[in-house]
């Protein structure tokens, strides 16, 4: 069952100086009232199953003035905060035969670069692009390069956006799908291709801002 | 079939066709859910500043909710004995099946002696 989730990044400490670029702007995702949301679903033969979390931290770094320049960032997600609605069900998920959180209790995906980045609309007050982020994600102590559509909006601080969070926001969403096999999840004997499907689709949906506290991640 | 066979038979098919529509009437989920988490169509306010920024696609998002809502499954998902997720078809309506099958089993085991 499992999940996926991710977050960008997370060493606090080493958050600006991961960025390659010292002239980005730095959105810390660390939404208190835990309105981003990571959707992961699954569809098989015998059953269809929908979890989510809105425990995610990391952050994006962005340059609004010279979006072509691309951006990083990196996103991080508890394997214990998914929920599938069935709290026996989200024990098996955290469980060895699935995502084992006890050895590997964090999904994230990191962002290197953003590239084929498209504009789709831009005013005085914000931008939108349409980009494909590459970096790596890890799951279940696996990593892999990945490479993800998205969408990205940038809004400048105003009466509007100060009403969700503090300073400039940048919010993005995608999806995408991993493959449990390529992450070495085998899960419980018959289960995958019948209760659990074979690849597991998610929906990320994020906002970051320059005002938010930095998140406290390990 | 002795009198207390019948009556705990009769009771067996009542529960059974009761926890049944009770399973039904409630979506007709495989497992007992207290909460459930789904995916609704919600119409974007204008007045957000993301849907004027060209964020969305469409003027309605698909988005993921939990709410608290009872379903009656055909299967327990229990985390322990008293957990409430204990409650589905099977675990009503098995238990009373139990006993109808072994009261069943000891009249057909006396008739034979006799």
């Amino acid at each position: 069952m499992l999940s996926i989730l991710f977050l960008y990044g997370i060493h606090t400490t080493a958050m600006v100086a991961e960025d390659a670029s010292g002239d980005r702007m730095m959105f810390y995702v660390n939404d208190p009232a835990g309105r981003n949301a990571v959707v992961f679903k699954s569809e098989a033969p015998l059953e269809d199953i929908v979890g989510t979390t809105g425990n995610i931290s990391g952050y994006m770094a962005f340059d609004p003035t010279n979006p072509n320049a691309g951006g990083s960032g990196k996103f991080m997600v508890p394997v214990a905060s998914l929920d599938s609605g069935i709290p026996l069900r989200d024990e098996h998920i955290q469980g060895e035969a699935w995502l084992n959180a006890a050895a590997y209790p964090m999904i994230v995906l990191t962002i290197d670069e953003l590239k084929d980045i498209t504009e789709v609309k831009k005013t005085d007050e914000a931008q939108t692009y349409d980009v494909v982020a590459a970096g790596t994600f890890t799951l279940h102590g696996v990593t892999k390069a990945i490479e993800v559509p998205g969408r990205i909006t940038y809004l400048r601080e105003n009466d509007a956006t100060s009403k969700r969070l503090p300073g400039h926001i940048l919010a993005a969403r995608s999806e995408f799908t991993v493959a449990l096999e390529d992450y070495r999840i085998a899960g419980a004997p018959g289960i995958v291709g019948s209760k659990v499907g074979e690849t597991i689709d998610i929906e990320v949906s994020i906002m970051g801002s320059t005002g938010s506290e930095k998140p406290a991640m390990e | 079939m002795s009198k207390a066979t019948h009556i705990l038979l009769i009771t067996s098919a009542i529960i059974s066709i009761g926890a049944v529509l009770l399973w039904q009437g409630t979506g007709g989920d495989y497992y007992t859910k207290f909460q459930v988490v789904e995916q609704v169509e919600r119409k974007i306010d204008p007045n957000d500043p993301l849907a004027a920024a060209g964020f969305y696609d469409t003027e309605s998002t698909v988005e993921t909710v939990r709410r608290d809502e009872f379903r009656f499954g055909l299967l327990p998902t229990p985390s322990g004995l008293f957990d409430r997720h204990i409650l589905a078809v099977l675990s009503v309506a098995g238990p009373f099946w139990g006993i109808t099958f072994i009261s069943i089993f000891v009249d057909l085991k006396r008739r034979r002696k006799s």
